[in-house]
């Protein structure tokens, strides 16, 4: 009982990442960075 | 004034004492665009830009409409901006919408200095582009085939999937490893063990394909990569562990296998990103679309891009553009500032039937030139493309890492098969299980990794502390450097022109310059406007600027001619005087004076023992001035230098680097040792000289040798700790000493050993960042305020 659930939170995770990456959510880590340098 | 009543003007924070009404520049050139364009026109600033700036009407022609869009409705656009300095400069670019209705979004890529935007239906590309240039950058609208960035996005993301659905599986592969490492066994541990190979299947056959492709690739051309190993290691340590299960043992080695191609993975990714990272500016550029220049066709004007002129047109150039031709002038006179060819600050008058070359500017507008050579064939092409391929080499030391790794990769291999046929009379299971822990533990993974991450981790040291170093080799060439040698203009001075020694004057005068100079893109009325800004400018009639020679008008009934003094310079720079109806009234000298820092670095450099020399193309009388005050003496001092004396000079001094501003001396600093450029655009710039100080502050030339020197020691302690590591496992795995089990952890360790060391470096060289970190604080806003007035 106890292992598909882990399998499957793992899973889980993997697949929230592959989405975030797949929405572009990497791919410029360094401009959000320096954007909350300016408060408005 | 209390200090809690003040407010910056445009959002509001309060000030502290020393600012005046902006918290910062950017709030500052926000509020004064603002100002500039009233509410009820923002929807079409079309008629307030488009009538002073023509020079990005031919964004609008529906042909380059359509080359340049980004999407299908033509609304989407991609600008290259020249002149990103901070973060001043997100927020500026990014409140365009706020400045022009018809923008509805923008957004900046920081690193690649790329900006996306979006257009309502009615908006009008040229409008945005004239908008930012205004801002004080440079946009250059990138084409729709320009799909490299794509490329690497897709690429990047792609690479980053993999290490994910590789970390998740090792980690749930730890999960079930740890029960059956503390003693788990029976059916529940053939189950687990069954687990871990399920959650392997993805590692074998998805995340670490990238192994399999580099050990074909390279096996294809005869050679023998690092993949090769680690395949191998992949391979046979899963399907000994698959063996293993079903004879119902308990030798599973999946766990440190799956985090084996993690580390790897990361590490590599890592790698990657970095390299991306100090090469994306200098590689965008080559790519760049630069909007072209106009060109007389029998039915009038037309605008063609600079790479489909051809030989023998006839280019009309307005003022301040560079020249992207090397051509003849058909004007009659013309004052052309030459400086990217010969270093030269003060521009220079030529007349009819004389040569220009491509990359000058000319200060006078509307000039003719025929074009001789276009494209690679100019000067300044020919010398970007040599840069270019001296770009693509590897550095000695990578290359003999490179090599002892491929050697170590065949030694190691062979020798496990000697001994497995060796051993296999006396236990063939031992053998193999020998064998396999020596070709996991022996994996050359800390050779070849340990040299490039050190010198990696040394280029993006060197990015944060606001240096670009275009190649690892540089590192290298640093330490075996002797001498040091200087351009003058802009790389030892500051660069611009200042008052010197000025004589009393009313305001009424100042006034008067200010007025006559209000037109003039001469290094004398950018330094005039620059210390009177605050002052009225009167109004000029019938102004009229002479290249060469200055300028003239009428203010209130009188003649003035503002002239500059060919005969009679001060011997630090030009001098200039104001006649009245003829009669001299008043005599201004400008210098300019060398950088503050500038003596320091040269004591630095003389105590680490690297001479220094000045090579100037300028005057004899204020190339000795400067030498004198920064103590260099006389015979490692010389004037009137060309560029091909330079080149000359270096070609006879070996192991000299040269030191210059960027786009300058192009020819000198592909002969010398390496070439350090400290200020001019950062792509252009790169392009020619193999480091770049972005901070324009020549103090980090220092650092850059002492950085060269620590990573140096970083490269070393990696390698002399990989072939320890190398012999010591070796021998270990072959007398039985540590298992495959034991190997395959002992392996990754080693390479995180590397990792880690890389990382962390030495003492001095975390000093160093701390340093730099807390000077970064102060230099955060390097944006120079907006000057106001139209554009040329």
């Amino acid at each position: 009982m106890m292992i598909p659930m882990a399998l499957l939170l793992g899973g889980g995770f993997v697949g929230a990442f592959i989405w975030a990456t797949k929405k572009g959510q990497f791919d410029d880590v360094d401009t959000p960075a320096s954007r909350i340098l300016n408060e408005d | 004034m209390t200090n809690a009543s003040r407010e910056c003007q445009h959002c509001g924070t309060p000030l502290t004492p020393q600012q005046e009404n902006f918290c910062c520049t950017g709030c500052e050139n926000i509020h004064t665009l603002l100002k500039e364009i009233p509410e009820q026109d923002r929807h079409a600033t079309s008629r307030i830009l488009s009538a002073s700036d023509k020079r990005y009407q031919f964004l609008d022609q529906t042909d380059f409409r359509s080359l340049y869009q980004h999407d299908t409705e033509g609304r989407k656009f991609q600008f290259y901006i020249d002149g990103i300095h901070c973060a001043s400069c997100i927020k500026l670019l990014e409140s365009l919408p706020l400045l022009d209705s018809t923008v509805s979004s923008s957004e900046l890529h920081f690193g690649e200095n790329i900006l996306e935007i979006t257009l309502s239906p009615q908006g009008q590309l040229s409008n945005i582009a004239s908008l930012i240039h205004r801002m004080g950058y440079i946009p250059h609208p990138l084409a729709k085939g320009f799909n490299l960035r794509e490329e690497l996005k897709r690429d990047n993301r792609k690479d980053l999937i993999r290490i994910g659905v590789a970390a998740g599986c090792a980690m749930n592969i730890m999960l079930f490893s740890i029960s059956v490492y503390a003693g788990l066994t029976g059916s529940m541990g053939v189950l687990f063990n069954w687990l871990q190979f399920i959650l392997f299947i993805p590692i074998l056959l998805f995340s670490a394909v990238p192994f399999y492709r580099g050990s074909l690739r390279a096996l294809r051309y005869g050679q023998i990569s690092i993949d090769l190993p680690i395949t191998i290691a992949l391979v046979a340590s899963s399907f000994f562990s698959v063996a293993s299960i079903l004879q119902g043992g308990n030798q599973v080695y999946f766990d440190s296998t799956a985090s084996f191609v993690l580390l790897i993975l990361s590490s590599r990714y890592l790698l990657k990103r970095i390299q991306q990272k100090t090469q994306e500016s200098s590689f965008f550029s080559e790519f760049m679309q630069k909007p072209g220049a106009w060109v007389k066709s029998a039915t009038g004007l037309i605008f063609k891009p600079i790479t489909s002129i051809e030989v023998g047109e006839i280019l009309t150039l307005p003022r301040g553009e560079r020249i992207p031709v090397d051509g003849i002038l058909l004007s009659p006179r013309a004052s052309i500032d030459f400086s990217v060819i010969t270093g030269e600050s003060a521009p220079r008058t030529i007349s009819q039937g004389m040569a220009i070359l491509a990359g000058s500017r000319s200060y006078t507008d509307g000039i003719e030139v025929k074009a001789e050579k276009t494209k690679d064939s100019t000067q300044l092409g020919e010398m970007l493309r040599t840069v270019e391929l001296a770009q693509n080499r590897k550095t000695p030391l990578l290359n003999k890492a490179d090599k002892a790794a491929q050697i170590l990769i065949l030694v190691v291999n062979l020798a496990a098969l000697v001994f497995y046929f060796y051993y296999a009379n006396i236990n063939k299971t031992e053998a193999f299980s020998r064998a396999l822990a020596l070709i996991v533990l022996a994996c050359p993974c800390a050779l070849a990794l340990g040299a490039p991450l050190a010198l990696s981790q040394g280029l993006r040291r060197a990015l944060r502390l606001g240096i670009i170093v275009k190649s690892p080799e540089i590192f290298e060439k640093a330490l075996s450097t002797k001498s040091v040698a200087f351009d003058k203009t802009g790389t030892l001075t500051v660069g611009s022109l200042n008052l010197y020694e000025a004589p009393l004057m009313s305001q009424q005068l100042k006034s008067v310059l200010l007025g006559l100079e209000s037109q003039s893109q001469h290094p004398i009325a950018f330094s005039l406007r620059k210390i009177w800004g605050s002052l009225p400018t009167s109004s000029v009639e019938n102004l009229k600027e002479i290249p060469g020679v200055g300028v003239q008008g009428k203010i209130d009934g009188h003649f003035y001619e503002f002239q500059s003094e060919t005969s009679q310079g001060n011997n630090l720079g030009p001098s200039a005087s104001l006649y009245r109806d003829g009669q001299k009234i008043l005599s201004l000298n400008f210098a300019d004076k060398p950088r503050e820092e500038a003596a320091t670095v040269i004591q630095d450099l003389s105590k680490m023992g690297i001479q220094s020399f000045i090579l100037s193309g300028d005057r004899e009388a204020p190339v000795e001035a400067t030498a004198k005050k920064l103590n260099i003496p006389p015979e490692h001092t010389f004037s009137n230098f060309s560029p091909v004396d330079k080149q000359n000079w270096l070609v006879k001094h070996p192991q000299t680097i040269m030191v210059g501003d960027g786009a300058n001396d192009l020819l000198s600093m592909s002969d010398s040792h390496f070439s350090v450029a400290v200020r001019g655009a950062v792509h252009e710039a790169l392009k020619s000289s193999d480091v770049y100080i972005s901070a324009d502050n020549l103090g980090k030339l220092k650092d850059l040798f002492l950085l060269a020197k620590e990573t140096q020691k970083v490269v070393w302690v990696n390698i002399s700790f990989a072939l320890l590591y190398n012999f010591a496992a070796g021998t270990a795995a072959l007398m039985g000493l540590v298992g495959p089990l034991g190997s395959a952890v002992l392996m990754p360790l080693s390479s995180l050993l590397i990792i880690s060391n890389s990382f962390f470096g030495t003492r001095k060289l975390r000093e160093l960042e701390k340093a730099s970190q807390l000077e970064n604080k102060e230099e955060l806003c390097l944006v120079k305020p907006l000057t106001t007035g139209a554009p040329a």
